[in-house]
């Protein structure tokens, strides 16, 4: 089962996000700010990163210029999720931009596509 | 600027919301903590949100962190239709986050930490709070939250960010966070008769000679526009004043002659009359001899459009097209409904300085009066209102409409206004010999002698003219004029080059 880690500060959303993900048969935990995931993220990597760009304490783009200096989790697939505007992403790369309000089935389809395609 | 001015400027943190920072006497005071306070709808989020994409625009960063239901998708979705939203902004300037999370689980304490490090982290010179009260309701029972506010609003203010408490309660009473904050803004949506208005009001504000009392705001796509209490903000006292020497000529036959050459340049008349007495006919005409002169005149009206105006001056031998194609002459119509009157004066002052306006015509006072929210303050706002157009070198006629059209009695609409006014022309009609005629009189010049006979206003296909006296005649301001005794109607004194009545009357 491959395990996605949610960034998502907004807590029903949150809460929404990760009940759609696990219906879909993913392994999925929570983090509310840039900072949580950095821990997480260097605890135990998971296989996609689920992420908002606006964050308290250390934001996504933040957390994705610490991930890209990072041997191990330099490749680690990102699908970011976000009100914000992509210029927020700055030069960062990810694999799929999703601009909020996302549909149950976009976001599930997102996250399939990018796993497929690391898997591949 | 002189060091003192800009020292000051630089001090405050500029709002950017239209006419706010008149009233915050520049913009806030930069690292103050203040509270936005006013029901659900009274505005407080737009209001806020449009702060944070004006200073975005400047290049300066906001937070704008919430504890609501309500998801900032939501949120977004509703500033989207205003014209200040910049999706570019979002997460670049502006920055969303919730608070709720670090509140349940790290305390008041724990917000305030992340609150001040994710702000220094984006360089936030703003950060506003949205959702007081859930503050408030989750705060642990050994925290205090008075000292939380502090403590936030003295680290921020060392980040020099500014901080914007939003609350639903009212503050009408004593509160720990009404006593904290360096100045409180009431917003309040009201409904007065059908027609809903919108208050800001600075009830607190620390360190500045702010302007007190209600103000009037609207939103709109545009976003929030505050109109602050014309009155209030014109304080100043007038130094110009209206010199007898120099004279503003009607550009109608007999009428010059009646104000011993012409209205006083600088100087206010009220022309008073009832329907079709005539009022916007010698405006118009004042405005048309002034721009001929290299006076650029405006119309400000309500009741007929620019280009209604314009063929009625046409019947009448009155060509305004080519005045207005020089740009002489404007034309300016507005519906005379759910306007707001501060909103119109600074619309009016906006187009005088646009313009260069040299002549005005304020067709109408009547919008001015019966839309506004206090009918106490009509007569101090149209007094401030002439000061400010004397100001700005305009000679202003204003009209207002009489209610009745016939009778003994005389109603102004207005109490007090033919007391501010320099000059007062009066119009009217009265019945004789089975004929409506229409009379002009003087009643009153600032500084200056007038014609005391009251004449006959004659309009023709060639323009308005002013006609003979009627001697004979007594009680004709009633409109219902009686013969003297052993006369009959008898011109009498006709004023400089005036003809007989009825050539080619209208």
């Amino acid at each position: 089962m491959a395990r996605i880690l949610v960034v998502e500060d907004e807590e029903t959303l949150a809460d929404a996000i990760q009940d759609v993900l696990q219906d879909a048969g993913f392994d999925v935990q929570v983090a509310r700010n840039g900072l949580e995931a950095w821990r997480k993220l260097e605890g135990n990597a998971p296989d996609l990163l689920l992420l908002d760009l606006m964050l308290p304490l250390l934001d996504g783009r933040g957390l994705l210029t610490r991930m890209r200096g990072h041997g191990q989790l330099r490749e680690l697939p990102v699908v970011v999720i976000s009100n914000a505007s992509r210029k927020a992403l700055g030069d960062q790369q990810v694999q799929s931009f999703l601009e909020k309000p996302v549909t149950v089935k976009g976001l599930v389809k997102a996250v399939q596509s990018v796993l497929g395609s690391a898997e591949g | 600027m002189d060091d003192a001015r800009e020292e000051e400027a630089a001090a405050r943190l500029k709002s950017g919301v239209p006419h706010l920072d008149e009233i915050l006497c520049g913009g806030w005071l930069r690292g103050g903590l203040y509270l936005i306070a006013g029901p659900p709808g009274s505005g407080k989020t737009t209001l806020a949100n449009e702060m944070c994409f004006r200073l975005a625009e400047g290049g300066d960063a906001s937070l704008y962190v919430t504890l609501l239901a309500e998801t900032h998708e939501r949120m977004l979705l509703h500033l989207r239709s205003f014209r200040f939203f910049r999706r570019d902004a979002v997460g670049t300037r502006v920055h969303y986050i919730s608070g709720l999370s670090a509140l349940r689980e790290g305390g008041g304490k724990g917000f305030v930490d992340t609150l001040i490090r994710t702000a220094r982290e984006r360089g936030a010179r703003a950060l506003i709070l949205d959702g007081l009260s859930v503050l408030k309701e989750r705060l642990r029972p050994d925290e205090d939250l008075r000292e939380l506010l502090q403590t936030l609003g003295l680290r921020l203010a060392a980040l020099d960010c500014t901080t914007l408490l939003l609350s639903t309660e009212t503050h009408k009473g004593v509160s720990v966070e009404a006593a904290v904050v360096d100045g409180i803004v009431a917003l309040s949506a009201d409904l007065i008769g059908l027609k809903a208005t919108r208050g800001i009001e600075l009830t607190k504000f620390r360190g500045s000679n702010n302007i007190p009392g209600r103000h009037t705001f609207t939103i709109d796509e545009q976003g929030v526009s505050v109109y602050p209490r014309f009155e209030a903000m014109m304080r100043e006292t007038p130094r110009k004043v209206a010199d007898p020497r120099h004279r503003s000529r009607w550009g109608i036959e007999g009428l010059d002659a009646m104000c011993a050459g012409g209205l006083v340049t600088l100087s206010s008349t009220l022309v008073m009359g009832s329907p079709g007495s005539g009022k916007t006919t010698i405006g118009l005409s004042f405005l048309a001899e002034g721009a001929r002169h290299g006076e650029p005149g405006l119309y400000f009206g309500f009741a007929e459009s620019g280009a209604q105006l314009t063929v009625k001056c046409r019947n009448m031998g009155l060509e305004l097209e080519p005045l207005q194609r020089q740009g002489m002459l404007r034309l300016e119509a507005r519906a005379p409904v759910e306007t707001l009157p501060d909103a119109m004066a600074q619309e009016l002052i906006h187009l005088i300085q646009q313009q260069g306006v040299k002549r005005l015509v304020l067709d109408g006072l009547e919008p001015f009066a019966k839309e506004a929210i206090d009918p106490e303050r009509t007569t101090r706002f149209l007094a401030a209102l002439i000061n400010t157009l004397r100001e700005r070198d305009v000679t202003m006629l204003i009209t207002q409409q009489t209610n009745d059209m016939f009778g003994p009695e005389l109603h102004s609409p207005i109490r007090g206004i033919e007391a501010i006014c320099d000059n007062l022309v009066f119009l009217r009609f009265f019945e004789l010999n089975g004929k409506l005629h229409r009379l002009i009189t003087v009643l009153k010049m600032r500084d200056s002698p007038n014609d005391p006979f009251l004449r006959e206003l004659h309009i023709t296909d060639e323009g308005p003219r002013v006609g003979e006296s009627y001697a004979a005649l007594e009680a004709i301001l009633t409109g219902q004029p009686q013969a003297r005794a052993q006369a009959s109607m008898n011109p009498a004194s006709p004023g400089p080059g005036l003809g007989g009545p009825g050539r080619g009357e209208a």
